[in-house]
């Protein structure tokens, strides 16, 4: 966690260097002030989580739809702040802990993401632009309950998941063609977590809190930015997460607007 | 030289960047695309390991070719006869042959031999399948022992046919935990035979004998024998029966004499007596009635001190037919057992009352019972040391097991909620003539599966 911790900060730090401390091989500097890129983001991945001291493995699937805000503050500079809805499915999550053991297959959870993106750009060459970029989402779950079935009495379980993902790395822009720019971008990616489970049968109380953490930590990205308008733009991309256990993905598209 | 240490900073990570890219591209270009193929093929028999000969995991007879998808008809039946080999079946979607090899070569030379041809894709050996049943305990009576696994089959011979599946479900169990020998379990009963060959080894002591106070609970009646197979006989051995907790050890307290009679003042120091030794469980398949307005609270106080120290007790209801005895009837400190049948039926003479929390198969059980104690007049003699026994005690006994299974794969569980996992998993298996808890077979009779196999949530509430 604290690796984590570290890593991000460090490139939250370099992001914030003055863009004069970079090599320019052109530059283009001009400034309108703030921009303002209201968006919509829709993201789906697939991450294999390790848990029970990284003995177990099993999938997290999820979906996120969420309003994204962006905020280019400087040429090349900009951060942005996003809020929306997870659904979290965690395929055959087992909790041993519990007095009555449960595996759970049951879907979907929801809760609340909130996050954030900080992007730099740091050489521009004629056809291309190196920069730097860094997120971080945080999921608040939401508490689900569930019956336990085939006991002679009631009882229910209570879930309720909470994980956090924090990327950051360089990307390669090409910016030659003028409203079509590819990118491929080469990230650290981790995700970690926790799922509270609590049962109550009658009388029978039991309550098991689950670490998960993800398996693959290195993402690679290929990701275009489309200009469907002076202002419309669309952003798709394919995040490849390969770990010993196969492969990981992720698939993001933003619809933006800029002010 | 600020600057300077950005740039570093910068280099290193466009080398890490790029290296990937470049790594794996040098990677494919050193290897020509021939090469490439016969790795495939190769790995595609063994995945890259040597044949362990003697293997019978795959035919030895037969195997599965490939063929390039432009090869003609007639090349491949060239081939296959270059090879001396038979076509068993064709899988024409996948252009894949199975072929028969002939008696002179094995398997392995031909793979490789068929690797080498051109027109060969892929070879694979013919792996055997299984179906994923739940494997059985390899002990000679296991068939016998219904409670453990009832399909219907026939009690020992000749012998009743009981209902498919009215059983405790320990095969599936089974698959989560076979039991810890760190576990112990004190049977306080008439002592152990321990020469017995399906309960050597399974003691962790020569226990304790309150009837002669001395330090050997030698068995000299077969009760304890009994009861004690059937909580933890040495199981996948290939004789006797099958333990309900496979790996767990028993602490044998001998409290009851030759006669099949003891003292209560007997049973008090062997549940103390089980407490202090660090025993798990306590199983009781014994009893008596008090006479009205009686009590016996020093009973009482130690099962209290054994359950304070984490240990479940568990008891018969017992074989009249009538309330239920104690100590099973300390509701507090007990799980009190009923008897079921075959056919998940509640027999007549099991005790009653609202203490009874469980029932558990009790009736034509098989155990081990020192050699002795039949002779070739018994109905039931089988030439083996081994006996059907009928009754609550044998209830009490799987029960104990059961909870020692549950102790070695939880072991932080307190004794009440150890208790009420047995209970509420329990299948109300007289649901149709009393729904629920009742004073017949309280919850039900025991599904060790319910409660140790993990339940599948599938679905929102």
């Amino acid at each position: 966690m604290k690796r984590h911790c570290v890593l991000f900060l460090s490139a939250l730090f370099f992001l914030c260097l003055p863009k004069s401390a970079f090599p320019q091989a052109q530059d283009i500097s001009f400034s309108n002030g703030l921009r303002i890129k209201p968006g919509a983001h829709f993201e789906y991945f697939l991450r294999k989580i390790t848990w029970d001291d990284k003995q177990k493995i099993s999938e997290l699937k999820t979906f996120i739809f969420a309003l994204n805000t962006e905020i280019e503050i400087d040429d090349g500079f900009s951060v942005s702040a996003l809020v929306g809805y997870g659904l979290s499915n965690y395929e055959s999550l087992t909790f041993r802990q519990l007095p009555l053991s449960i595996e759970l297959d049951a879907g979907n959870i929801g809760g609340i993401i909130l996050g954030g993106d900080i992007r730099k750009s740091l050489f521009y060459g004629n056809t291309f632009e190196l920069g730097l970029h860094g997120q971080f989402m945080h999921q608040i779950g939401l508490e689900k309950n569930w019956d336990v079935p085939g006991l002679n009495v009631p009882g229910t379980v209570t879930g309720k998941s909470t994980w956090s993902r924090v990327s950051a790395g360089p990307y390669f822009k090409y910016t030659a063609l003028q409203s079509f720019s590819p990118y491929l971008a080469l990230y650290y990616n981790n995700l970690w977590g926790k799922f509270k489970m609590e049962q109550a049968i009658q009388d029978l109380k039991g309550l098991e809190e689950k670490k998960i953490e993800s398996k693959g930590l290195i993402d690679i990205t290929l990701g275009s930015i489309l200009g469907l308008s002076e202002n419309f733009f669309l952003k798709g991309e394919v995040h490849i997460l390969p770990s010993n256990e196969g492969m990981d993905f992720g698939v993001v598209a933003i619809a933006a607007y800029l002010f | 030289m600020r600057k300077s240490k950005i740039l570093l900073l910068v280099s290193i990570l466009f080398v890490f960047f790029f290296s990937f890219s470049f790594d794996h591209k040098r990677y494919q270009r050193q290897k020509p695309d021939h090469v490439r193929t016969r790795q495939q093929n190769i790995l595609s028999i063994n995945n890259g390991q040597p044949f362990q000969k003697g293997e019978n995991r795959y035919a030895t007879d037969r195997i599965m070719v490939k063929f390039n998808p432009r090869i003609s008809v007639h090349s491949i039946e060239t081939t296959i006869n270059a090879f001396q080999l038979k076509k068993i079946k064709q899988i024409p979607k996948l252009n894949t042959y199975v072929l028969e090899i002939p008696g002179q070569s094995t398997v392995e030379d031909t793979a490789y031999a068929l690797i080498r041809n051109p027109d060969v894709a892929h070879v694979s050996l013919d792996y055997k399948i299984f179906i994923n049943a739940v494997p059985k305990p390899t002990d000679s009576h296991f068939s016998k022992q219904y409670a453990l696994y009832n399909e219907g089959q026939e009690i020992g011979f000749p012998g009743p046919r009981g209902k498919n599946r009215a059983d405790i479900k320990a095969l599936e169990a089974w698959e989560e935990t076979k039991g810890d020998h760190r576990v112990v379990i004190a049977v306080i009963d008439t002592g152990i035979d321990f020469d017995h060959e399906d309960m050597m080894g399974k003691t962790v002591s020569r226990g304790y004998d309150f009837v002669n106070d001395d330090n050997d609970a030698e068995d000299d009646h077969g009760h304890g024998t009994f009861v004690s197979g059937l909580v933890a006989a040495n199981t996948n051995n290939g004789i006797g029966i099958a333990g309900v907790s496979w790996n767990s050890l028993i602490l044998p307290l001998k409290a009851v004499a030759a006669d099949g009679s003891g003292y209560v003042s007997s049973l008090i120091d062997a549940i103390i007596y089980a407490t202090d030794e660090g025993a798990d469980v306590i199983s009781m398949s014994l009893g008596f009635s008090l006479g009205p307005g009686d009590s016996v609270p020093e009973l009482e106080d130690a099962l209290a001190y054994a359950k304070s120290k984490g240990l479940i007790c568990v008891a018969s209801a017992g074989n009249e037919g009538q309330g239920v005895l104690y100590p099973a009837a300390y509701d507090a400190y007990c799980i009190a057992v009923a008897a079921t049948d075959y056919n998940d039926t509640r027999l007549s003479w099991s005790n009653f009352g609202p203490e009874v929390d469980v029932a558990a198969p009790g009736a034509r059980i098989i155990g081990p019972v020192p050699a002795w104690v039949f002779d070739e007049n018994d109905y039931d003699f089988i030439p083996e040391p081994y006996g059907y026994g009928t009754g609550t005690s044998a209830s009490a006994a799987i029960v104990a097991g059961f909870v020692a299974l549950i102790k070695s794969i939880k072991p932080w569980m307190d004794p009440d909620d150890i208790m009420d996992v047995i209970r509420y998993s329990a299948d109300d298996v007289n649901a149709d003539e009393h729904p629920g808890k009742d004073d017949f077979l309280g919850y039900g009779r025991i599904d060790m599966e319910k409660a140790l196999i993990p339940i599948k949530i599938t679905g929102s509430k």
